[in-house]
């Protein structure tokens, strides 16, 4: 089921959706500790946190200081290797789409010319 | 048609590989969001929790000391199969980093060997140099957005002194009178803060010096990380908030 989510939305009073942003409010619920002599005494603290994150993904770059050293360069490696994967597979799919358009186009073509045969 | 379909594929001692995000925590991993009526967990890939880059959109580009192309960078890291390397290869070699900056003093001395690649000048025209690097690469490649990451050699500590980099002024102008005390990753750091870039660093080195985390907060620049092996989960934190 996971493999087909393409996005979550959360229905909270704390979560806001705009449309270049999603703002969330959180309540981080912790305590206070402090020392009178024989005992500590304990009260909770709470800490709220704003989020703010923009919902357009930015186009990215990334500048490795050390690009040529082993961790540079397969990290590089890597996502090479993956988009080059990544375009032949969308490659084989429209590849595979078009094959078939040309197979229905000629399955037509030859039905209607058998049509004209029989027609004769 | 169908060898160009399988793309990158490579033969290793198990059989035929081909490329996957398995060891990536955003691109792999699931998280559970809560549990539906009849008590079934739900889970979701991390990477649709945010809205979050695929790490195939990404341009990569960097410094280094020494001016090996990544084709034989790659090969001298003895890291991928030789089948995937060979595969590789014509898409690497034209990759060449850009000259980076060195200081003997900072970097262990094994790497002097390999420094062959090197901006140099005073610090300011090291700063400024690195400096033009992030804006050639933003405006050359259109941009939103730049993440700088340290990837190279641990230094030494540095020092903190009061008037060399206890305050962001005071760095700044310790970086003007040519300061000795100063690594090359604090420079990298400045300059990345200068350019409203976010800085992550990946090795346990003191980059972050007093007056370098107030010019990140005087800048409002997000700086972050100290080990990726320790810290990675501070490095993952900070990919959520791209």
């Amino acid at each position: 089921m996971a493999s087909t989510v393409s996005q979550i939305v959360v229905e909270s009073p704390n979560t806001v959706y705009t449309e270049d942003a999603i703002l969330s409010t959180y309540k981080y619920q912790t305590s206070h500790a402090r020392v009178e002599s024989d005992r500590v005494v304990i009260t909770p603290k709470e800490e709220t946190y704003y989020f703010h994150t923009e919902r357009k993904t930015p186009r990215l770059g990334v500048l490795i200081v050390g690009l040529g050293g082993n961790n540079g360069s397969t990290v590089v490696a890597g996502v090479i290797a993956n988009r080059e994967y990544a375009s032949s597979l969308s490659f084989y799919r429209r590849y595979r789409a078009r094959a078939l358009v040309h197979i229905i186009t000629l399955t037509l073509n030859h039905s209607s010319s058998l049509s004209r045969v029989l027609s004769r | 048609m169908f060898s160009l379909a399988r793309g990158i594929s490579w033969r290793t001692a198990r059989g035929v590989q081909t490329p996957n995000y398995y060891g990536s925590l955003t691109q792999a991993s699931t998280v559970h969001v809560g549990a539906d009526d009849k008590g079934q967990d739900i889970y979701v890939p991390l990477c649709k929790v945010l809205p979050m880059v695929n790490p195939n959109d990404l341009v990569i580009s960097g410094w280094d000391i020494n001016n090996y192309n990544l084709a034989d960078a790659m090969e001298r890291a003895q890291v991928l199969d030789y089948d995937l390397q060979r595969q590789l290869r014509p898409y690497m070699v034209d990759i060449v980093p850009m000259p980076s900056i060195y200081d003997s003093d900072f970097v262990a001395a094994n790497q002097a060997s390999r420094a062959n690649h090197i901006v140099t000048g005073s610090k300011r025209e090291q700063l400024e140099h690195v400096r033009a690097d992030i804006r050639r690469f933003k405006a050359d490649n259109n941009l939103d957005k730049v993440v700088i990451l340290w990837s190279a050699n641990t230094e030494r500590f540095a020092e903190i002194m009061e008037g060399v980099n206890d305050t962001a002024e005071n760095l700044l102008a310790a970086i003007d009178r040519d300061e000795p005390e100063i690594s090359p990753s604090t420079l990298f750091a400045v300059a990345s803060i200068l350019e409203n870039t976010i800085y992550i660093n990946g090795s346990p080195q003191n980059t972050f010096v007093p007056g370098c985390v107030e010019l990140a907060e005087k800048h409002r620049v997000f700086i972050g990380g100290d080990d990726f092996k320790s810290g990675q989960t501070k490095v993952h934190l900070s990919h959520t908030s791209l």
